[in-house]
């Protein structure tokens, strides 16, 4: 058994302490837990060292009304890659939530609920057809419902409200994925060869186009989908780092870069994609500024990050975007985890306005955090983020669409901003209420961290100079231009304008809200948020338990639907009736016989009568259609008849 | 005798076995109303002598069977926990339950419009009552307005009749297809009644009140078999009614399925007790149920695949709340609050139960909206569908509100599980499982 066969089951590695977890095993709550991440993180190292292989494996007629019904596993380079990040990120996240959950009630559902992440997050990226895709795709979402509404009952339940909202995001995705489970034709079930389909089937190829970008635009925050992520910062801290910045919000991107074939057929969808990621950069980059609470600051950032991504598929460089996808998962991550820390030191304070000044007493997590803002705004050769950044901008420009790369490149002066203001407002600057009460929590909050800022500093030279990740993948992903570790013009302009951004950020850290006002359209937004969750009671108030009322909405109903079957045939002359056997039942008197008979003679003349018309109307039918053949004869004598005399 | 009985199809000795139950429930109920067990046993093994003449035959007759046996079974497992207004009456409970089950068989297994209608009746007759048996002064209200509704809907069901056999004088179900001339509209007018009659049973919008009264209302323990029974049924006759009437009966069964679905599911979200979510569930799904049921191509396996997968979740979540309410309020179990008092394994059921009917892949909710959204796909085109799937997954939201506090039940918390109701949580929990792993087989049960 070959280590890309032993990933096919990779879903299946975190069922064991699962189990334990959710039967409170061991008594130190995930003392075992961060192995089973750290399984697929060896079987995908593994899966390298044996030379990166593909492997397959599908049940026929698993389910028997679809096209393609079959139950699909596939790992090939791109899944392998996907899995290895997962791997990553999830062990360090792993090891970090033992020390973050240590004083929690319920420390062992928490690491339960983490394991069947991981298991749903595997089972979607070694799906080998869409409907696998779906299973893995909806269970990471309910499991993200699980973990953002973690502490239900605090706060007057906001959590559980946030974790609904995320469901309801989620719910438009995976309504637009079930279509496109319908959508595909039979034959082309792999996901792989999906993008053939513009061939195939090229009436179905725009609508299943959209409907991955709508489940992908839903899974990631983009477009007009961006409203749970923000949200979900109500869950605790590590989740935020695992699930709601590197790995299920990444799973968007993922879907789009795996079936980019199919999107860039479509050139509307595709072009409405690029503008749909651009706008979500800026726009989510603004709105990072206004937020008081760090860690949604930290979110925005995210969905900004993220419409880079879909930028960059959009424009036909679903590799830049995978590439960014690896880094920004690693730096992301630490920078979620250094501020867990903070909210860990200060006993869960989130508000930037109360903090501020930590870097002496959390000089690890002041490191890291410094380490992930050069990694944001992509400062050169020490940081991964500058090459991914620099490859998507360079692809955005070359596209046919280079407006959106000189946006993008304004975008990174936002970047910086929002970037900057977090580092100085909560490591530098004046010290907050909050600061003097904050001590360190624990060494595990410094170690944990150490793997992703190695990675946040050399994942970029995976690509960089070396050409490893676009050799690993080029048979399944579009590779474009190589990445080298000089600087271009361009990435050292852009390092140049986010610098820019930190310092006007910082500027907006000594203000004492420490963030931008918000404008006043969110008042509205608000307001017509809560008008909008009064519909459901108004709609079931029609159940009033009154009989008279029932009786009669019943009533109507039943015209109404009489109605709508007799449509069809009402108004229309009746035709001649049809002979058949079976007669009507007439009851026969024989005092009306005599009426009787008279009628049916009556009934006969009408249909004769009736007959002859419609045979003289047929005859005068086929009369028109000869005068229309023969009209183009005649056409052409007219003039000669004008000019005889 | 023997040869009389040799020649009797299969369909007709379930039936017959069936209603030996009921004479049998009824007869010794003076004895049997003080050994719950006897009735239970008695009930049981009337059911699966039911299910074994299932398995000698096969297509429509042996799902109906096959689904009336466990659907009985469940019930006359937890007839121990019954809540009944007088706990006398579990012998006549049980023998209502068996009627229900063949009122669901002989729809199942029709071929003409009496059949049908007799089968409604039936229906009505055992739904009605259970309901009317349980324990309070609601259950009663409750019945009476089902009752009242049922009456109207089965006379509308007998004016479509009386319709049809005027525009072509015979009651088979063919004959719905041979009227064309001037008898079409009465014949479709006819059809629309008829289907309408049977939307009762189904709770379909416009005629789904007198059911969400009933299911919130009834006592849990029989109101999971009450549901299943009437959906079976009303899902079996309307997709044959359908099916042999055209185009326009279908579309209006897609236009009611549509608005039920979307009624439903907005209307789902105000609701804060879980019996009432449970009965706006069972209307939203009715809607599913519609759309299968009068799609042209495979109508009737998509449908009856629907009732076997929603059935499955539906006898597990009221199995999972059978005899934990109060003498009082039986009905008031807030959302919000639920996981107060069920214990650690109720709780699971529970949220197993509510994750299938959400639609959660790979639970058997979820391929049973897969196969409606095909059918609809092939039927209707992009829009129906679209809005189909909107609706089959935006619920979602109100099915799992209550989950985080049922998965921090502790073991200890919740009233003691008796074997009966153990028995049937596992039995309905390892059919929602195995048509969750194995869905090409309830499929293929369907469609065979």
């Amino acid at each position: 058994m070959s280590a890309a066969d032993l990933l096919l089951w990779s879903f299946l590695f975190p069922l064991p302490t699962l189990v334990l977890s959710a039967l409170g095993l061991p008594k130190r709550a995930g003392a075992l837990s961060f192995l089973s991440p750290l399984a697929i993180l060896v079987a995908g190292v593994a899966w390298l060292a044996q030379g990166a292989g593909s492997a397959k494996v599908a049940v026929p007629d698993f389910v028997r009304f679809l096209p393609d019904g079959a139950f699909r596993l596939t790992v090939d380079p791109l899944a392998g890659v996907m899995l290895l990040v997962v791997g990553f990120v999830s062990t360090c996240v792993f090891v970090y939530s033992q020390g973050y959950m240590a004083h929690d009630e319920r420390p062992h559902r928490f690491f339960a609920f983490l394991d069947f992440f991981v298991a749903c997050m595997c089972l979607l990226v070694v799906a080998g057809n869409l409907m696998v895709l779906l299973i893995g795709w909806t269970g990471v979402g309910i499991a993200s419902f699980l973990l953002i509404s973690f502490w239900w009952q605090k706060d007057g339940g906001a959590p559980l409200k946030a974790g609904y909202l995320a469901l309801g995001a989620n719910a438009i995705g995976d309504a637009a994925l079930l279509v496109a489970v319908v959508l595909v034709p039979s034959g082309l079930g792999e996901l792989s060869g999906l993008g053939a389909i513009a061939h195939e089937a090229p009436e179905r190829a725009t609508a299943l186009a959209w409907c991955l970008v709508i489940a992908a635009c839903a899974k990631s925050a983009q477009g007009p989908l961006w409203w749970w992520l923000p949200s979900a910062m109500a869950g605790p801290t590590p989740v935020s780092a695992l699930i709601h910045a590197a790995t299920m919000v990444a799973a968007g991107v993922y879907l789009l870069v795996r079936t980019a074939g199919v999107i860039v057929d479509a050139p509307t969808v595709a072009y409405t994609t690029a503008w749909i990621g651009v706008w979500t950069a800026l726009l989510a980059g603004v709105a990072s500024l206004w937020q008081p609470n760090f860690k949604r600051g930290l979110a925005y950032s995210t969905v900004s990050q993220l419409g880079w991504m879909f930028t960059a598929v959009a424009v036909g460089a679903p590799f830049a975007a995978l590439f960014h996808l690896v880094t920004h998962a690693a730096f992301k991550a630490m920078l979620f985890l250094s501020a867990g820390t903070v909210i860990a030191a200060t006993h869960h304070e989130e508000r930037i306005d109360q903090v501020g000044g930590l870097a002496k007493k959390l000089p690890f997590a002041f490191g890291y955090f410094v380490l992930g803002t050069a990694a944001l705004i992509g400062t050169p050769i020490v940081t991964a983020g500058s090459f991914s950044k620099d490859a998507i901008l360079e692809a955005t420009l070359a596209s046919p669409w280079p407006e959106l790369g000189w946006l993008l490149l304004a975008g990174a002066f936002l970047t910086g901003a929002y970037a900057g203001r977090l580092l100085f407002g909560v490591f530098l600057g004046a010290p907050g209420p909050a600061t003097e009460h904050a001590h360190h929590p624990g060494k595990i909050f410094d170690l944990a961290l150490l793997p992703l800022a190695a990675g946040a500093i050399a994942l970029g030279y995976l690509e960089a100079g070396t050409g490893a990740l676009s050799g690993l993948l080029h048979d399944v992903v579009a590779v474009g231009e190589p990445v080298h570790v000089q600087p271009t013009l361009l990435g050292l302009g852009a390092f140049a304008i986010g610098l820019f951004g930190v310092a006007a950020g910082a500027l907006l850290a000594r203000t004492s809200t420490k963030c931008l006002p918000l404008p006043p359209f969110a008042e509205l937004w608000q307001a017509l948020w809560g008008e909008a969750q009064a519909i459901p009671e108004g709609v079931a108030a029609l159940h009033t338990g009154r009989v008279s009322r029932y009786a009669l909405i019943v009533l109507l109903g039943v015209a109404v639907s009489i109605g709508v079957a007799v449509a069809p045939v009402a108004g229309r002359e009746a035709p001649p009736p049809v002979e058949t056997k079976r007669r009507p039942y007439v009851p026969t008197d024989p005092r009306k016989k005599k009426d009787e008979e008279r009628r049916k003679k009556k009934e006969q003349e009408e249909r004769a009568r009736r007959q002859q018309q419609r045979k003289e109307q047929q005859q005068e039918m086929r009369l028109d259609a000869t005068r229309g053949d023969l009209k183009p004869l005649k056409a052409p004598a007219k003039p000669a008849e004008g000019s005889a005399p | 005798m023997t040869d009389l009985l040799a020649d009797l199809s299969w369909t007709s000795r379930a039936e017959l076995i069936l209603v030996g139950t009921m004479l049998a429930l009824l007869a010794l109920a003076p004895r049997l109303e003080k050994s719950t067990t006897a009735t239970s046993l008695l009930g049981v093994f009337g059911a699966l002598g039911a299910g074994a003449c299932g398995l000698q035959v096969e297509g429509l007759p042996r799902l109906g069977m096959l689904v009336v046996a466990v659907g009985v079974v469940v019930a006359m497992l937890l007839l121990q926990v019954a809540e009944l207004f007088d706990l006398r009456q579990r012998p006549e409970a049980a023998a209502l339950v068996v009627v229900g089950g063949l009122g669901a068989l002989v729809i199942v297994a029709s071929r003409s419009l009496l059949e049908i209608a007799i089968g409604v009746e039936l229906l009505s007759l055992s739904g009605a009552t259970l309901v009317a048996l349980g324990r309070g002064q609601r259950p009663l209200e409750a019945a009476f307005k089902y009752f009242l509704l049922s009456a109207v809907t089965f006379a509308m069901f007998l004016f479509g009749m009386a319709l049809l056999f005027l525009a072509n004088g015979s009651f088979g179900l063919d004959a719905l297809n041979e009227v064309f001339g001037p008898g079409r509209g009465v014949a479709l007018a006819g059809a629309a009644l008829m289907v309408m009659g049977l939307a009762f049973k189904l709770a379909l919008l416009p005629v789904h009140f007198g059911a969400l009264d009933a299911y919130t209302a009834g006592p849990a323990s029989l109101v999971g078999f009450v549901m299943l029974a009437s959906k079976l049924g009303a899902a079996a006759g309307i997709a044959k009614i359908a099916s042999a009437s055209g185009a326009s009966v279908q579309q209006l069964l897609l236009g009611a399925g549509l608005l039920t679905i979307g009624f439903g599911v907005v209307a789902s979200f105000a609701q804060t007790e879980l019996r009432r979510l449970l009965a706006y569930s069972a209307v939203a799904h009715a809607g599913f149920l519609a759309i299968a049921a009068g799609s042209p191509k495979l109508g009737m396996p998509t449908a009856l695949f629907y009732v076997v997968c929603y059935g499955a979740a539906a006898l597990l979540a009221f199995a999972a709340l059978a005899g934990t309410g109060s003498a009082a309020n039986d009905d008031q179990l807030p959302v919000a609050r639920l996981g107060n008092g069920l214990g650690r394994a109720r709780a699971l059921a529970l949220v197993l139960a509510l994750a299938s009917l959400a639609g959660v892949p790979p639970l058997p909710g979820f391929w049973a909206k897969l196969a409606v959204l095909m059918t609809a796909w092939k039927a209707w085109g992009p829009v129906p569908t679209a809005l189909v799937a909107l609706g089959g997954v935006i619920g979602v939201i109100y099915y799992l509100r209550p989950v985080p506090d049922l998965l921090a039940q502790s073991k200890q918390e919740g009233p003691r599980l008796s074997l009966g109701v153990a028995l049937a949580l596992a039995l309905t929990a390892g059919l929602v499982l195995f048509l969750a792993f194995a869905p090409g087989w309830g499929y293929w049960l369907a469609n065979n």
